[in-house]
């Protein structure tokens, strides 16, 4: 009787160190993925419209623009999880528009500066793109706090910082 | 002490050969007393060379009869009252083969500790966490993707991707979404398709690719778009009656863009 209980027990234990060692499953249930569905519906729209046109766009300046308009919906999303104290979100979010702002608008900008004479409309427009994005990440970094839960929190700390820096990158 | 007491001592000692002190006292004084010792001793000895005669048969019986029937001899071992029938831990542990299965599984649970404990390069990082929208995330990437695209092809592959994305969200979410949630879905699914797949492959530049290149990519493509109908088919088959249309409509539109995509591929020919 001892024998097979300590055999349990040693069981039960390393199977909740093995258990413990997984990683987080990416698996979720479907009334989670509903939630999340219902919360992103509006986002997601504009980012299926956003990148239809992007599949159909081939100048670099509308290319910039558009990249420029996905970078905004992402912006207004995420100063209303700020408005909301919602940290995670704040977080999900901040962390897409970095990655839309880093590898897509500012490559695209760069690029625009080195192909289209300064003087052109299209540098004109250029230009636009770069000042509206500056004031579009401020508009969307001014909403988060500096205190209380989520600015407090380290990730969004660490946020702050990059938009910061990005916002430096478009200048 | 006189010598017929000393020598009624002696007969009583275990062994004669070792005396005690008082004794011995008497015995260095007194020549008939020591006479009598050394026949007691000497009769010790022979004593002691004689055989022994096997015990009887039933001595260890008789022996136990006069034990038991002396005093207060525990007969039989009491038991411990036990309420009837087995715990169920003891019916579960008693199942033949059990022990076995149960340390083979714990043999199988060290190994794979150890090497969880000890394998080298760096632990499983969870990517998603419960809070982020895969979704949104794939979408975010699609965007990011297309606007990084340099040539035609990449783009089309990409908005492949995406309508996959779409398509499959749709599955997931046919038995818990509303029928205009589902309706929205499939929208955005056909927007993909012929707003952008199938415009891109028609306005695609004619030196783009080469004709077999171009062939493959839109075969390719057409595949995808076939595969993405058919397991909207299927889901359609089991999902909630206000599911299907969405799923039907997600199923039309990948086959009517494939019929269209393997068109346009014969036609580069």
């Amino acid at each position: 009787m001892f024998r097979p209980g300590v055999t349990f027990a040693v069981f039960l234990v390393l199977s909740a160190w093995a258990g413990a060692q997984a990683p987080v499953a990416p698996g979720m249930t479907a009334a989670e993925r509903l939630r999340l569905h219902r919360a992103n519906r509006t986002l997601l729209v504009d980012l299926v419209d956003s990148g239809v046109k992007l599949g159909n766009a081939s100048h670099p300046v509308a290319r910039a623009e558009l990249c420029q308009g996905t970078a905004r919906v992402l912006g207004i999303a995420l100063r209303k999880a700020a408005e909301a104290q919602d940290t995670d979100r704040v977080a999900e979010l901040g962390e897409h528009l970095t990655l839309v702002v880093r590898d897509g608008l500012v490559p695209i900008l760069d690029e625009g500066r080195q192909t289209i004479p300064a003087e052109s409309p299209d540098a004109v427009r250029l230009k636009a793109v770069r000042e509206n994005a500056v004031g579009d990440l401020n508009w969307a970094r001014s909403a988060i706090p500096a205190t209380g839960k989520v600015g407090e929190s380290d990730k969004v700390r660490t946020l702050c910082g990059t938009l910061d820096g990005l916002r430096d990158q478009l200048k | 002490m006189n010598c017929q007491t000393i020598q009624n001592r002696i007969l009583a000692l275990p062994d004669p050969r070792q005396v005690p002190g008082p004794l011995h006292e008497h015995l260095s004084g007194c020549a008939a007393c020591l006479e009598w010792w050394k026949q007691a001793v000497r009769l010790e000895q022979l004593l002691e060379q004689l055989p022994v005669p096997a015990a009887p048969n039933d001595r260890k019986a008789a022996m136990i009869d006069e034990l038991t029937a002396a005093g207060p001899v525990i007969k039989s071992v009491p038991t411990l009252h036990r309420p009837s029938g087995r715990s169920p831990l003891a019916a579960v542990l008693a199942i033949p083969g059990l022990a076995y299965v149960g340390g083979l599984a714990a043999a199988i649970l060290v190994l794979v500790g150890g090497w969880q404990l000890f394998r080298t390069g760096p632990a499983p990082v969870a990517k998603i966490t419960p809070s982020e929208d895969p979704l949104l995330k794939a979408m975010v990437r699609r965007d990011l993707a297309l606007a990084q695209a340099k040539t035609p092809a990449q783009r089309l592959e990409v908005l492949g991707g995406m309508a996959d994305d779409l398509s499959g969200e749709a599955r997931n979410l046919a038995r818990v979404a509303t029928a205009e949630e589902l309706r929205e879905l499939s929208g955005l699914f056909r927007k993909v398709v012929d707003d952008g797949i199938i415009k891109q492959a028609r306005d695609f530049p004619p030196h783009g690719l080469s004709v077999s290149e171009r062939k493959t990519l839109f075969e390719t493509l057409a595949a995808k778009l076939a595969e993405a109908g058919q397991e909207a088919d299927r889901s359609a088959r089991e999902s909630p009656p206000h599911a299907q249309p969405a799923l039907k409509t997600i199923a039309d539109t990948a086959r009517d863009g494939q019929t269209r995509l393997r068109a346009m591929a014969r036609e580069v020919l």
